[in-house]
């Protein structure tokens, strides 16, 4: 894959371009929007890994800007300003993942590799499962009236399903979009978090709207 | 451009000076109902003594032997008028009663002559004989205070001044009431302000208020003003920690992937990466206690919580954990704050015990229960204070911000954090359970 990374400190953006190229991508760097905007023109790039605080810009506002004109590349965000402020802006801004500083090597190429297996960014905002809406940019489930509770975690695992819109995700695909990483633990908080989410929505819904394909991995199961 | 000024607002020196003028008139009235009331009192006491002074006269007047039915009646005609209230005149000629208001009491006193005066039952009684076949005349006035012989007129009196003492002071109560109707304003906006981007106006309708105001305003600023900073600050000093750490982190990694090392540097370095995680730890905690309240209230599970701190143990420690968790419990928070709060109290029962932990998920209940010596009961309200340990911890790593920031955490969440000593230390993180939020977007 092609590569876009674009933050401010030298020795952070010498890492990440090493890791990713250990992992067989090709990475080109900037440490500005100026030149990030300079290398996207020159090139058709698959995916953006993005600082959050650059030295005299906002990663969020070039974001929004890449957004505007017409990117459909996934976006991953780097932040340094703490998790919990990360997350609030990242998605707002347009962004599809985000990863705090400090964070593991590993952690970053599996969710580069996992962005990477979903392709440009077109995506269903609003699902309609039954009776049940799945509203992604508000990250609230209803069914009718009453909100169903659905935890960030689930609301991950449901992206991954809604992304293959109908088909069978496998179960690693799920598993990096959702942590970052495929472990045999993860495999196994999976199912009990898919068996909660069938809990709350089949009922609601009116039918079951997850379906297994054993050994494969999970569909949503669309109106 | 200064925008027109209102009027000044009038001060509650002013009005409470006014109600205190209204007070002192209101008793004035009073003193001079009452003084009128003793007055006449007085006025009724003098006129007995006028009248006896007039029958008197008269009788020295007439003497012994006019004997004429003429003079006696004019004489009994002038002691008439001289009737007052209750009071009682009788005349005599000899034992001929010539004229009377009342029930005669002349037997009482026999032909005594000259003048005198007594107590008689109930009346206060004056009497004057001169001679057997003169003129005798008896006065006789109520003995019982005139407040209770004239207790209709005295009542109305009473009345009169009890009644403007009452107007005259709902009257003041009103005025102190309304100069200081903008201080219990003020008091209820300062009761329901934001504590950080709340704001006072300027014009209360009192002066003094009015300048409390423009205290108050500027006070609010300047604290916004601090807490800006200090947030501020602990941002960019998480960020500029973080960003060492990255590299740290980031470097270490690769040399451990592309260096060929031995097994001991390896583990050496897999130790240092463990350091950046435990760095970074702190740094969120510090972070986290430094916010005053929760940016997000997203559905959370408590046993995804529980999931993602045992996901960041090493091996050797989860082995040490039995999790018990029912398919749901959600609480409404932020599931970030909530994993380093129950990282926090996981990584306590860790250091401070050796054996099993167990950490149970009941309702919207999560408990680490550890099996060490627990918490000195002198010592369980501190160790919720940042940097405080515990006395008989001082040897072992940490830096004292754990319980603080499990603590902190519930408290943002509407929860608490119980600590207590059970053969072993059960520190509870009790929270609120999930409610839904009010639709807001247009359905359909």
């Amino acid at each position: 894959m092609r590569i876009l990374c674009v933050d401010d400190d030298e020795e952070t953006l010498d890492v990440v371009r090493r890791a990713l190229e250990r992992d067989g991508h090709t990475v080109l760097a900037a440490r500005d929007p100026a030149s990030a905007l300079t290398a996207l023109a020159s090139a058709r790039v698959e995916l953006v890994v993005l600082d959050v605080m650059l030295e005299h810009a906002s990663g969020l506002d070039l974001c929004a800007q890449l957004r505007k004109d017409g990117l459909e590349a996934p976006i991953l965000f780097l932040s340094a300003a703490g998790k919990v402020d990360a997350r609030i802006a990242g998605f707002d801004a347009g962004g599809d993942d985000y990863l705090a500083k400090p964070f593991a090597l590993k952690e970053l190429v599996a969710r580069v590799r996992a962005l990477g297996r979903r392709g440009p960014s077109v995506r269903a905002r609003v699902v309609q499962l039954g009776m049940v809406r799945l509203d992604f940019d508000a990250r609230r489930a209803t069914a009718g009236d009453s909100e169903i509770p659905i935890t960030q975690r689930e609301w991950d695992i449901l992206r991954a399903l809604a992304d293959g819109q109908g088909r069978v995700v496998p179960f690693d695909q799920v598993l990096e979009t959702a942590w970052g990483e495929a472990t045999e633990s993860g495999r196994a908080s999976l199912e009990v978090i898919v068996s909660r989410l069938r809990k709350k929505l089949d009922a609601a819904a009116g039918r079951p709207v997850i379906r297994t394909t054993r050994g494969l991995g999970y569909a949503l199961e669309p109106a | 451009m200064t925008p027109p000024s209102p009027s000044p607002s009038p001060s509650i020196e002013h009005s409470v000076a006014r109600a205190y003028l209204v007070s002192i008139v209101s008793v004035a009235v009073a003193i001079v109902l009452v003084g009128a009331l003793m007055a006449t009192v007085v006025v009724v006491r003098r006129d007995d003594h006028e009248a006896l002074a007039v029958a008197q006269t008269m009788a020295s007047e007439l003497g012994p032997h006019d004997q004429d039915p003429k003079l006696d009646a004019l004489v009994s005609e002038e002691l008439d008028e001289q009737r007052w209230f209750h009071r009682q005149i009788e005349v005599w000629r000899g034992a001929t009663r010539i004229g009377a208001t009342g029930p005669g009491r002349l037997h009482d006193f026999g032909t005594t002559d000259g003048c005198h005066s007594g107590r008689l039952g109930s009346t206060l009684t004056r009497f004057c004989s001169l001679g057997a076949n003169s003129l005798r005349i008896v006065i006789a006035s109520p003995m019982a205070p005139l407040f209770v012989a004239e207790l209709p007129l005295v009542l109305a009196i009473a009345a009169v001044a009890a009644l403007a003492v009452l107007i005259f002071s709902l009257l003041s109560r009103r005025l102190i009431r309304r100069s200081l109707e903008p201080l219990r304003r003020f008091e209820a906006r300062l009761a329901a302000l934001a504590p950080l981007d709340g704001d006072v106006q300027e014009h209360w309708g009192a002066s003094e208020i009015d300048t409390l105001a423009l205290t108050f305003r500027s006070l609010l600023r300047r604290i916004a003003d601090t807490v800006e900073r200090e947030h501020r600050f602990v941002s960019n000093a998480a960020h500029e920690l973080r960003t060492p750490l990255t590299r740290l982190r980031g470097q270490i990694e690769l040399a451990l992937a592309e260096a060929q090392l031995g097994p001991e540097p390896s583990r050496r370095l897999t130790l240092a990466v463990r350091t950046c995680e435990e760095l970074a730890r702190s740094t969120d905690a510090l972070l986290a206690l430094a916010r005053d309240e929760l940016g997000r209230r997203e559905t959370v599970e408590l046993g995804e919580v529980a999931a993602e701190v045992l996901r960041t143990l090493t091996d050797a420690e989860r082995a040490r954990i039995t999790l018990t968790d029912p398919s749901v419990a959600a609480v409404r928070g932020d599931e970030i704050l909530l994993t380093l709060a129950v990282r926090n109290l996981v990584d306590n029962a860790l250091k401070y015990s050796d054996g099993p932990i167990e950490l149970c998920i009941a309702g919207c209940t999560i408990q680490v229960i550890d099996h060490g010596r627990g918490i000195p009961p002198d010592e369980i309200e501190d160790v919720r204070r940042p940097f405080v340990r515990g006395r008989d911890r001082q040897e072992t790593r940490g830096t004292g911000l754990g319980l603080a920031l499990a603590d902190h955490v519930a408290d943002l969440h509407g929860g608490e954090l119980l600590l207590e000593n059970h053969q072993g230390l059960h520190a509870i993180l009790k929270l609120p359970p999930w409610t839904p939020v009010a639709v807001r977007e247009p359905l359909g």
